[in-house]
C-alpha cells in the first residue's frame, strides 16, 4: 500500500499482535485443554495436553444446530436490511440539504444514548402488542432499530470524505445517478461499508439480553442464549464454553473475509480520475 | 447490465422484507391445542434424571389435552424477563425462583396464593423449613419448595490421615485440626487448612447463627439489624479466628468457583455445597464431607440453606392447572429421582435417600438458617452490607465491634 | 454544494425507511421512558397495572443523594480515561498498519476481528482469570520475573481495579476504532500524498494539511460514539466484581441498576437513565454543534 514496510512498524506490529491477541489465545488454548487442566494455580502459557473433548461436548449440547440456524437467520436479515436502509439514509445526510436535517442527525445521535436496560420493559410491551414476541422477526426489527443509528452515523463520516466532484465528474461523463453510486461512490466507501457491516453482524450475532427477553420457546433460541446455558448451579463449564465461543467467533471471521474480498476488490481508490 | 442489476437488488430487498414477514408468523407454542401451560425452569432441572419428563407424563395422564412447554432460563436475567411478563400480564404459568429472591414477589402480590393447594403437594408437612419460610408471606403459601442446597465441610481424608486427625465434632476440635494442618503444610504460601474467602457470608453467618445470633430480628413490626448482640459478636470473632489462622484465601474475595482452588490440591477443608464434588477431578476420590461442627460439642452448626421454589404468577389464567403440574413435579416419586441425582429434596423425610459421600450434606440440611423474612431483604443483598462487613473484619480494616455496628445500622435503615 | 431550485423529494425518500424502522420500534419505549421517570413504578405498581404519579420525586431523590455527585464524577473520569486510551492506541495501531508488511497487517486484522467477535461474557471472563486472586497469569508472570508476589486481589484498590476494567473495555473497543481509522486512512487519495511529497512537504505538514482534515470527521464520530458507549459500561464492572460491586465502584450505569432495575423500581430507573442521557447530550453537545456546522456545508 504505502512504501515498503518499516522495521519499526513491523516490530511494533508483532508486539501489538501479542498484546491484543493474548486473551484470544487464552480462549483458544483453554478450549483444547482437558477439564482438569483448565484452572490451575500454576498457569502455563503453553498448554500441556491437548484434548478435543470440550468441542465434542459443545457441539453435542442440546440446541446447537437450531441456535446456529436461528442466529444465521437473524443476522442475515438484520445486516442486509440495516445496511440498505442506512446506506440510503447516510447518502441523504451526507450529500443533501433538506429541512429537518439537523433534527434528524441529532435524533440519530441521541438514540444511541438510550440505555438498553431502561427500554427493555417498554420494548417488550410494544412487541407483545404487535404480536412479535417469541418471533425471530421481532428480534430482527429490534436489532435493526438499534444498529441503524450507528451505521448511518458512521457511513456519513466516510461519505463526507469522498469529494462530490468525483460524483459530478461521473455525471458529466454520462453516467446516471445509480451508476455513479455503484461505480464511484460504493467502491470508495468500501472500507466504511466493511467496518459497519461487520459491526452490524457482530451486534446481531452476539447480542444476548434483548434476544433473551423477547424470545421464549427453546426452538427460537439464538447462539448467545445457547451459550448462556453453559452456566448452571455448578457454575460455568469453562472448557466447553471456550470451545463453543471459539466456534461462535468463526462465522464472524468468515463473514469479514468474504466481505473484505467482495467489496475490497472493487476498491479503486485514487484510480478514478477527476 | 444496468436494469438487471437494479432488479436483483430490488429482488433482494423484497426478499428480505418477505423474509421478515415470514419470520413474524405464528410460533408452534401459540398454535398449540386447546390448552397449554408454560413452565420456566433453570437448566439444573436437566440434571435431575427423568424427573422432568416423568412429571409431564403423569401430568398429561390427568390432563391429556394440556401441552406442557418447558423453557429454560438463566439465573442472571430471569427476573427481568419475569418483570416484563408481569407488565404484559402474560407469560409463564410456573416460575422457578431462587429461595432468596421470591419473597419480594410474594409481598408485591405478583404470585398466586397456593395455600389452598398445600395439602395436595407431596410431603408438605415435612417440607424443609427454610424453603417453606422463603415461599410464604403473611401466613400464605406462594411458592412451593422444589429442591435445596446445603453446605458442609468438604475435606481431604488423605491429609487428615497423614496428620492423625479424626473428623472434628466440635468447633474447638475443628480449630485444633486446622492449626495442625497449617503447621504441617502452611509453609506453602498457597495452602489453606480452611479455605475461607472474606466475603463468604453464607459460611461466616453460620458462626453467628450457631451462637444463637441472627442477622436481623423483628419486633413490633419493625426490623432491626442484630449483629451487635453478644451472640453475634462471638460468632463473628470465630469467623475472624478461622480466617486469620487457617485461611490463605482472598480476605476481600468471594467464594465463587472455590472448588477450583480445592481442585488445585492446596486446600484441606472448604465450606462447600454438596455438588462441588463434581468438579475436583484432580484430587480424584480423595474427598469427603462432614457437617460443620457447632460450638456445642457433638452438634452440627446450622448451615445456610439455598435452593429453589416454584410459583404461579398472579396473572396466570389457569392456576389450578399450574398447581397441578407443580404437584406432579414435586411429588415423592420425582423427589426420589432428584435426591438420587445429588440434589437435596424438599422434605426432611427423604434426606436419608442421599447416601454415600454426600450424605453429611443432606444431614446438614436438617439444621439450617435462612435470611430474615423481610420483604426488603433484597436491598440488603444489593447493598452488599454483609460482604463489606466481613471483608472489613477479615482484612482488619475495622474491629469486629465497629464493623458489626455499622452493618447493623445499615441493615436497620434498609429493611424499614 | 448543490443548488436546488426546487425541493427534491429524494432526501425524504432516502431517510424514510430509517425513520420507519426507528419510529416503529423506539417511539413508544422513549415515550414510556419519559412518563415512567415521573412515576413510582415498582413491582406493586406492575401488578396493579399502573404507576403512581410522583412528579419530580425520582429526580430530586437522585440529585439529593450525596453519593450521586461522586458517582457522576467518577463516571466522567473513568469514561474520559477509556476514551482517551482507546482512541489514541487505536489511531496509533491504524497508522502502524499502514506501514506494516502485508502479512503482519493481515494477521493483526485477523486478531482484531477475533477480539471483536468474542462474546462479551467470554472476553471479560478471560480478563478476570488473568487478574484473579488464585489463578492469575499476571501474578505468575510477575513471580517468574523474580518479583516475589503473593496472591493479590487486584480490585481492592479501586484505582488498580478501574485500570484493569478500563483496560478490558478499551481492548474490546480497539478493533472497531482501529479498523475504522485504518479504513479512513486508506481513503486518503494517493495522488494527493504523492503530489505533496513531490512538492517537498515533510510528513508533519502532510499530516496536517492532507491526512488530518480527511480523518477529522471519522475521529469525531469515533470519539463521540466511544464517549456514549463507555459512559454506559455496565457488564464489565459487574462481571469483574462477581455481580457484587462495592459502593466505590459505582458508576452511573451500576448506580442505575442498583437503585432501580435490581429492585424492580423502574420509575427510578427511568429517571436515572434520563439523567444519564442528558449528561451525555451535554458532554457531546459541543462536538455535536461542530458536526452540525460541518454537516451543513
Amino acid at each position: 500500500m504505502r512504501k515498503s514496510s518499516s522495521f519499526f512498524s513491523n516490530v511494533s506490529g508483532v508486539i501489538a499482535i501479542i498484546l491484543m491477541g493474548f486473551p484470544v489465545y487464552w480462549m483458544i488454548t483453554t478450549s483444547f485443554k482437558p477439564k482438569s487442566d483448565i484452572l490451575s494455580t500454576n498457569p502455563s502459557l503453553i498448554p500441556h495436553s491437548f484434548s478435543l473433548s470440550n468441542y465434542t461436548q459443545a457441539v453435542t449440547k442440546e440446541g446447537f444446530i437450531q441456535a446456529l440456524l436461528n442466529s444465521l437467520i437473524v443476522v442475515f436479515f438484520t445486516v442486509v436490511i440495516s445496511m440498505f436502509v442506512a446506506l440510503f439514509a447516510s447518502i441523504a445526510v451526507a450529500r443533501m440539504k433538506f429541512r429537518g436535517k439537523q433534527i434528524y442527525i441529532a435524533s440519530i445521535l441521541i438514540v444511541q444514548m438510550l440505555p438498553l436496560s431502561a427500554l427493555l420493559i417498554p420494548l417488550y410491551l410494544l412487541l407483545s402488542k404487535l404480536q412479535l414476541t417469541d418471533k425471530l422477526g421481532g428480534v430482527v426489527l429490534t436489532y435493526i432499530a438499534f444498529v441503524l443509528p450507528f451505521v448511518i452515523w458512521t457511513l456519513r463520516g466516510f461519505l463526507i470524505n469522498i469529494p462530490v466532484e468525483l460524483e459530478e465528474a461521473g455525471l458529466v461523463d454520462g453516467c446516471t445517478r445509480p451508476q455513479v453510486y455503484r461505480k464511484i461512490l460504493f467502491p470508495l466507501m468500501a472500507p466504511g461499508l466493511v467496518a459497519t457491516s461487520v459491526f452490524a453482524f457482530i451486534q446481531a450475532w452476539n447480542e444476548f439480553l434483548l434476544a433473551y427477553i423477547l424470545l421464549s420457546s427453546q426452538d427460537k433460541a439464538t447462539m448467545p442464549i445457547w451459550l448462556a446455558g453453559f452456566t448452571n448451579r455448578f457454575g460455568t463449564d469453562w472448557g466447553p464454553l471456550m470451545a463453543a465461543s471459539t466456534l461462535t467467533a468463526l462465522p464472524v471471521v468468515i463473514f469479514f473475509s468474504l466481505i473484505q474480498n467482495k467489496i475490497a476488490t472493487g476498491v479503486t481508490a485514487g484510480a478514478v480520475k477527476g | 447490465m444496468r436494469p438487471s442489476r437494479i432488479k436483483s437488488i430490488a429482488a433482494l430487498g423484497v426478499a428480505a422484507l418477505v423474509g421478515v414477514a415470514a419470520l413474524t408468523g405464528s410460533t408452534a407454542a401459540q398454535a398449540a391445542g386447546p390448552s397449554s401451560i408454560t413452565v420456566w425452569l433453570m437448566p439444573d432441572a436437566k440434571d435431575f434424571g427423568t424427573a422432568l419428563a416423568d412429571a409431564t407424563k403423569s401430568f398429561n395422564a390427568i390432563y391429556p389435552n394440556v401441552k406442557v412447554n418447558v423453557e429454560f432460563q438463566t439465573w442472571g436475567d430471569h427476573l427481568k424477563k419475569l418483570d416484563a411478563a408481569l407488565v404484559a400480564k402474560k407469560g409463564p404459568d410456573v416460575v422457578e425462583f431462587g429461595n432468596t429472591e421470591v419473597m419480594k414477589y410474594s409481598a408485591a402480590g405478583a404470585l398466586a396464593d397456593l395455600s389452598s393447594y398445600k395439602s395436595r403437594f407431596g410431603n408438605s408437612n415435612t417440607w424443609l423449613n427454610a424453603l417453606t419460610e422463603a415461599g410464604s408471606y403473611d401466613g400464605k403459601l406462594y411458592a412451593v419448595p422444589y429442591y435445596a442446597g446445603a453446605r458442609a465441610i468438604m475435606y481431604r481424608p488423605s491429609l487428615f490421615k497423614a496428620q492423625g486427625i479424626s473428623v472434628p465434632t466440635s468447633y474447638a476440635e475443628f480449630l485444633a485440626a486446622g492449626k495442625k494442618l497449617m503447621t504441617a503444610y502452611g509453609t506453602d504460601k498457597d495452602f489453606s487448612a480452611v479455605y475461607l474467602p472474606g466475603k463468604y457470608w453464607y459460611a461466616a453467618m453460620s458462626f453467628v447463627y450457631d451462637e444463637g445470633g441472627a442477622i436481623a430480628t423483628k419486633s413490633g413490626g419493625k426490623w432491626a439489624g442484630s449483629l451487635t448482640s453478644e451472640a453475634a459478636i462471638r460468632g463473628l470473632n470465630r469467623f475472624k479466628e478461622v480466617s486469620d489462622s487457617l485461611s490463605r484465601a482472598d480476605k476481600s474475595g468471594t467464594e465463587a468457583a472455590q472448588w477450583d482452588v480445592f481442585n488445585g490440591g492446596k486446600v484441606a477443608m472448604s465450606y462447600s455445597n454438596g455438588w462441588e464434588s463434581c468438579c475436583i477431578a484432580k484430587v480424584g476420590t480423595d474427598w469427603a464431607f462432614f457437617p460443620m461442627p457447632s460450638v456445642t460439642a457433638g452438634k452440627a452448626s446450622p448451615a445456610f440453606l439455598g435452593g429453589s421454589n416454584l410459583a404461579v404468577p398472579s396473572y396466570a389464567p389457569k392456576t389450578a392447572l399450574a398447581a397441578a403440574w407443580i404437584r406432579e413435579f414435586t411429588n415423592s416419586s420425582q423427589m426420589t429421582t432428584i435426591a438420587k441425582s445429588g440434589a437435596i429434596p424438599n422434605n426432611t423425610k427423604m434426606l436419608s435417600l442421599i447416601s454415600g459421600p454426600a450424605a453429611p450434606v443432606a444431614a446438614a440440611a436438617k439444621k439450617s438458617w435462612f435470611i430474615p423474612g423481610a420483604v426488603k431483604w433484597v436491598d440488603v443483598e444489593n447493598a452488599n452490607t454483609l460482604q463489606t462487613m466481613l471483608s472489613d473484619i477479615a482484612t482488619g480494616k475495622k474491629t469486629v465491634a465497629k464493623a458489626a455496628a455499622d452493618a447493623s445500622d445499615e441493615i436497620t435503615k434498609l429493611l424499614n | 454544494m448543490r443548488n436546488r431550485r426546487k425541493k427534491s423529494p429524494w432526501p425524504y425518500l432516502l431517510i424514510s425507511p430509517s425513520l420507519l424502522a426507528l419510529g416503529l420500534i423506539l417511539c413508544y419505549p422513549i415515550y414510556k421512558l419519559i412518563t415512567l421517570s415521573f412515576e413510582k413504578y415498582g413491582l406493586s405498581e406492575i401488578i396493579a397495572g399502573k404507576g403512581t404519579f410522583v412528579g419530580l420525586q425520582n429526580f430530586t431523590d437522585t440529585f439529593t443523594d450525596p453519593e450521586f455527585w461522586t458517582i457522576l464524577e467518577r463516571t466522567l473520569f473513568f469514561t474520559g480515561g477509556m476514551v482517551l486510551v482507546s482512541v489514541v492506541v487505536g489511531a496509533w495501531l491504524a497508522h502502524l498498519m499502514l506501514n506494516m508488511s502485508p502479512i503482519l497487517r493481515n494477521i493483526l486484522n485477523g486478531v482484531l476481528i477475533l477480539v471483536w467477535a468474542m462474546p462479551q461474557l467470554v472476553s471479560i471472563s478471560v480478563w478476570r482469570w488473568m487478574f484473579s486472586f488464585n489463578f492469575s497469569i499476571v501474578t505468575a508472570v510477575i513471580n517468574s520475573l523474580g518479583f516475589e508476589m503473593d496472591n493479590h486481589n487486584y480490585f481492592v484498590n479501586t484505582f488498580s481495579g478501574f485500570l484493569i476494567i478500563g483496560g478490558c473495555v478499551a481492548w474490546g473497543a480497539l478493533p472497531f476504532i482501529t479498523i475504522s481509522i485504518y479504513a479512513a486512512l486508506t481513503q486518503v487519495p494517493k495522488e494527493l500524498l504523492e503530489a505533496a511529497e513531490i512538492d517537498g512537504a515533510n510528513s508533519r505538514q502532510v499530516f496536517r494539511t492532507i491526512i488530518f482534515p480527511i480523518l477529522l470527521p471519522v475521529y469525531i464520530i469515533i470519539i463521540s460514539l466511544s464517549v456514549i458507549w463507555d459512559f454506559q459500561v455496565f457488564s464489565h464492572i459487574w462481571i469483574f466484581l462477581d455481580s457484587r460491586p462495592s459502593a466505590e465502584y459505582y458508576t452511573m450505569a451500576i448506580y442505575a441498576f442498583q437503585k432501580s432495575f435490581g429492585l424492580s423500581e423502574y420509575g427510578m430507573g427511568a429517571a436515572i437513565s434520563l439523567i444519564m442521557i442528558l449528561t451525555l447530550i451535554t458532554i457531546t453537545g459541543y462536538y455535536l454543534r461542530q458536526m452540525m456546522k460541518m454537516g451543513s456545508e
